[in-house]
């Protein structure tokens, strides 16, 4: 089952020592893939910066970043995690600030660099606790000890903290929509992917470590799930920048994977092996599968900025024209991520279904209930996210240019008509293939789900803790693949509707035609639809939570002149948690500074006095 | 031999307390270079059953070095910088001896229940370190002026170097050599930093007022 790696490591305390079980197996895949394709494709986003960036420097990190992501999910010493750990969040602040000549790059690299510091400060106080208690710094040796209650509780809770920052759970995700538009697309894919699943990993092996937790901890992972999934797409739904809309998806995700790893949990605190591995196995199925959509879309977004310059919704449109290949392979991401058959988004959220739905069956009262909440407020997320993807793949990709700018490129690309497809878009071959790839995988999953469920449900039984049978695994493959069956059927008759289409219609080509605009003469791209009016239906219902302002916008008389309208959505974690928290800070430091004595001499003192209470104490 | 090596110990800590006593920046130099002085001789006293080339080449090497040439740069800083002579201390002198004595008495009362491996020359010379490093310390901790403050320094690693000199035969001479260029070079660096420091505040009045405020002075 699991392979460990010794060596003997000059460091107090630490150990070379690396593992390779079922768990890092899954998340190592994640990763390979992953940084792999955003490689390639950073071969053609980055060949614009040629001479103007140290792209040396860039790559360096890039890889050494690579190298530390498989050192974190394989190390199996508190010391090797750590320093590995560390390593890694710098590489990722090097990437992050790409752009540095940005004020507001820097900014969110300076917040990504506190904000994991922070969560590694609670890292460090939960690992020594762990050691302390079981009386080694290796995993595999942690995993023999037994912890009392109030240790457990207390190390899941500093685990929460620690490893949620990094995840980007509710509230501690405040960096995340931050970083992940300072960066360049390629790296905000590799950040999205599986940076933010790093902390996924170390909730994961903390659980593996603690057999056996208090009966809460499962309830409170699934409610943080809950919480951070429907808060994360409700505000992706009022975002206006396409990166930033996509940094909150990946919070609603990262909700996906708690609800899951939550209702593993309470099936292992009951015993129930089965719900238990199913929660588990749908968690670790969405982390490989959010890896491949997500890095999709980021990848999307990267070739759409790149082209046009703006990741604004409300300046975009009409891109599927210019763009064929990149709309086709964003609307593959965008599928995938609402969680629509064909695609793997779907068989992840279905395993973790099956296992709400085993658990409401199966659990005591309390369980049943969470478990109710949790099947509501999934399918409420999925259907958010649908509402969230159709704003965006309607307004980027379909409709009219909304900025004159836009309008002369796409006049020149319909000059070009008679080009190849290839050549009209002009995005560079190596950011296709990279999404070509990952779009591939995506519907892989999706069709034949049959290998990567196994590979998952083999870590969901390690994670369990509990023996199943053959049967089990079956159990959960007979309804998929019934529904992917009918889904096949559903595909055919669809491919026979369209070929009637055509035979019925004959040779005559269909003239393309403006859609009608209600009589009006002189019709502009801004009477298109736009992101904020989409999504204003929903957002307006949820005003209270999400801090929406909205100003102008009022139309008056018959014959209306010029009108503005500004919405946003504000991050209540942000403004009302965080903001207050380091104003207050920053005000006790002042006062502080004022008071500080302000003589090198008092310094020297305050040393000697110690040292010779120093003498005294150890000598006396 | 032991009672020179005592006489020694007791003249370093004695002249420790004379720094910390003294009123002029040039009186504490001339005492510091005597109680170098002193010190020199240390290696050869300890070892004088055998005397080899190695303590005679380190007795020569202190003398020249930490009684002549640190006095001599210390001087020159002073006269370069045309400071003026005081020693500006923050508590008052007949305090710093009363405190410099418990120091010594505090030392001597620690020092009792140290266990050394191995033979020492001198029941006195853990203490009278011991007194001497404290004693520097509390040089620096109550004296402002730059000038002081690299004096209280030196009389730390005098106390330092008599400490290390009882550990003599387990240390290698290379490594007792490089602290002594080590000291050279904070001296010497000391000496440009000052005359720095002072060329800027001829430039500008303002400086000095911000300096002072920080508690220092030249």
């Amino acid at each position: 089952m699991e392979i460990i790696f010794s060596k003997i490591w000059q460091v107090p305390f630490g150990a070379l020592s690396l593992r390779l079980d079922p768990l890092s197996v899954l998340f190592l895949t994640a990763i390979t893939i992953l940084f792999f394709c955003a490689g390639i494709y950073s071969m053609g986003y980055l060949r614009p910066y040629q001479g103007k960036k140290p792209l040396v420097w860039h790559v360096f990190c890039y890889l050494f970043l690579a190298m530390m992501f498989g050192v974190v999910v394989t190390a199996n010493n508190v010391i090797l995690f750590l320093s590995a750990w560390e390593l890694m969040s710098i590489a990722t602040y090097f990437l992050i600030i790409f752009h540095d000549e940005t004020p507001s790059v820097r900014r969110a690299g300076f917040l990504y660099l506190m904000a994991t510091h922070c969560g590694t400060f609670c890292l460090f106080l939960m690992f020594f606790l762990m050691a302390h208690t079981a009386g080694s710094m290796n995993f595999d040796v942690m995993a023999h000890a037994s912890f009392s209650p109030v240790v457990a509780g207390t190390i899941f809770s500093l685990a929460l903290i620690g490893f949620g920052v990094k995840a980007g759970f509710l509230p501690f995700h405040i960096w995340l929509p931050h970083a992940h538009p300072a960066a360049p697309s390629h790296i905000s894919a590799v950040l999205s992917g599986v940076a933010i699943k790093t902390g996924i990993y170390g909730i994961c092996r903390v659980l593996w470590i603690m057999g056996v937790l208090p009966e809460w901890c499962g309830y409170a992972l699934l409610l943080i799930g809950v919480v951070s999934g429907l808060m994360g797409v409700l505000y992706a739904l009022g975002q206006h920048e396409l990166k930033k809309l996509l940094a909150y998806h990946s919070i609603e995700n990262i909700g996906i994977i708690a609800i899951g790893l939550g209702i593993g949990m309470l099936g292992r605190t009951y015993h129930l092996a089965f719900v238990s591995a199913l929660g588990f196995a749908g968690a670790l199925l969405h982390v490989l599968n959010h890896a491949l959509f997500k890095g999709l879309l980021f990848l999307g977004a990267g070739s759409v900025i790149q082209k046009t310059h703006t990741g604004d919704l409300d300046r975009l449109g009409g891109l599927a024209k210019i763009m064929p290949y990149t709309s086709v392979l964003f609307l593959v991401g965008a599928l995938s991520i609402c969680g629509l058959p064909l695609f793997n988004g779907f068989i992840s959220e279905f395993v973790i279904f099956y296992g709400l739905f085993q658990g409401l069956l199966t659990l005591p009262l309390q369980g049943v209930f969470s478990c109710g909440v949790g099947i509501v407020s999934l399918a409420l997320m999925g259907a958010l996210a649908l509402a969230c993807f159709a704003k965006v793949y309607g307004t980027i990709f379909l409709g009219k240019p909304r900025r004159t700018g836009d309008s002369a490129l796409f006049q020149e690309k319909e000059r070009n008509r008679a080009l190849s497809p290839v050549l009209r878009e002009a995005t560079s071959k190596w950011m296709i293939v990279a999404m070509a790839v990952l779009a591939g995988l995506c519907a892989w999953i999706g069709l034949a789900p049959r290998n990567a469920v196994r590979l998952t449900f083999a870590g969901g039984e390690y994670l369990s803790r509990g023996v199943l049978m053959k049967e089990d695994f079956e159990k959960l493959m007979a309804p998929l693949s019934m529904i992917i069956g009918t889904v096949f059927i559903f595909m055919a008759v669809i491919a026979v509707l369209v070929l009637v289409r055509k035979v019925l219609l004959g040779k005559g080509s269909m003239p393309i035609q403006d859609t009608w605009a209600c009589g009006f003469a002189q019709v502009s791209p801004k009477f298109q639809y736009t992101s904020s009016s989409f999504a204003r239906p929903i957002v307006e219902l949820m005003k209270k939570i999400l801090m929406f302002s909205r100003q102008g916008g009022k139309v008056v008389g018959e014959f209306p002149v010029q009108a503005h309208m500004i919405s946003a959505v504000k991050d209540a974690s942000e403004e009302g948690m965080f903001r207050p928290l380091y104003i207050r800070f920053i005000r006790l430091s002042r006062k502080l500074d004022e008071r500080r004595n302000k003589y090198t001499q008092m310094y020297l003192m305050y040393i000697f006095l110690f040292l010779i209470f120093l003498l005294i104490w150890k000598l006396r | 031999m032991t009672i020179w090596i005592d006489a020694a110990c007791i003249l370093v800590v004695f002249f420790s307390l004379s720094i910390l006593a003294a009123y002029r920046i040039g009186g504490m130099i001339q005492m510091f270079a005597v109680q170098s002085l002193v010190l020199s001789f240390m290696p050869v006293l300890m070892h004088s059953h055998a005397l080899s080339l190695r303590d005679i080449l380190l007795s020569l090497g202190t003398m020249v070095l930490k009684a002549v040439l640190v006095p001599y740069i210390l001087f020159w800083a002073i006269r370069h910088v045309s400071m003026r002579s005081e020693v500006k201390p923050i508590i008052g002198i007949g305090s710093s001896i009363v405190c410099g004595a418990l120091l010594i008495a505090g030392s001597f009362w620690v020092s009792s229940s140290v266990t050394f491996p191995g033979k020492i020359a001198s029941d006195l010379v853990i203490p009278c370190s011991l007194a001497t490093v404290l004693l520097g310390f509390m040089i620096m901790v109550t004296r402002t002026r730059a000038v002081t403050q690299v004096v209280g320094y030196l009389v730390m690693e005098n106390g330092i170097f008599l400490f290390a000199l009882s550990l003599f035969d387990a240390m290698p001479i290379l490594i007792e050599m490089g602290i002594l260029l080590d000291i050279f070079a904070a001296v010497f660096i000391m000496a440009i930093v000052v005359n720095h420091i002072n060329e800027e505040f001829e430039r500008s009045p303002a400086a000095v007022k911000r300096w002072s405020k920080m508690g220092e002075s030249i």
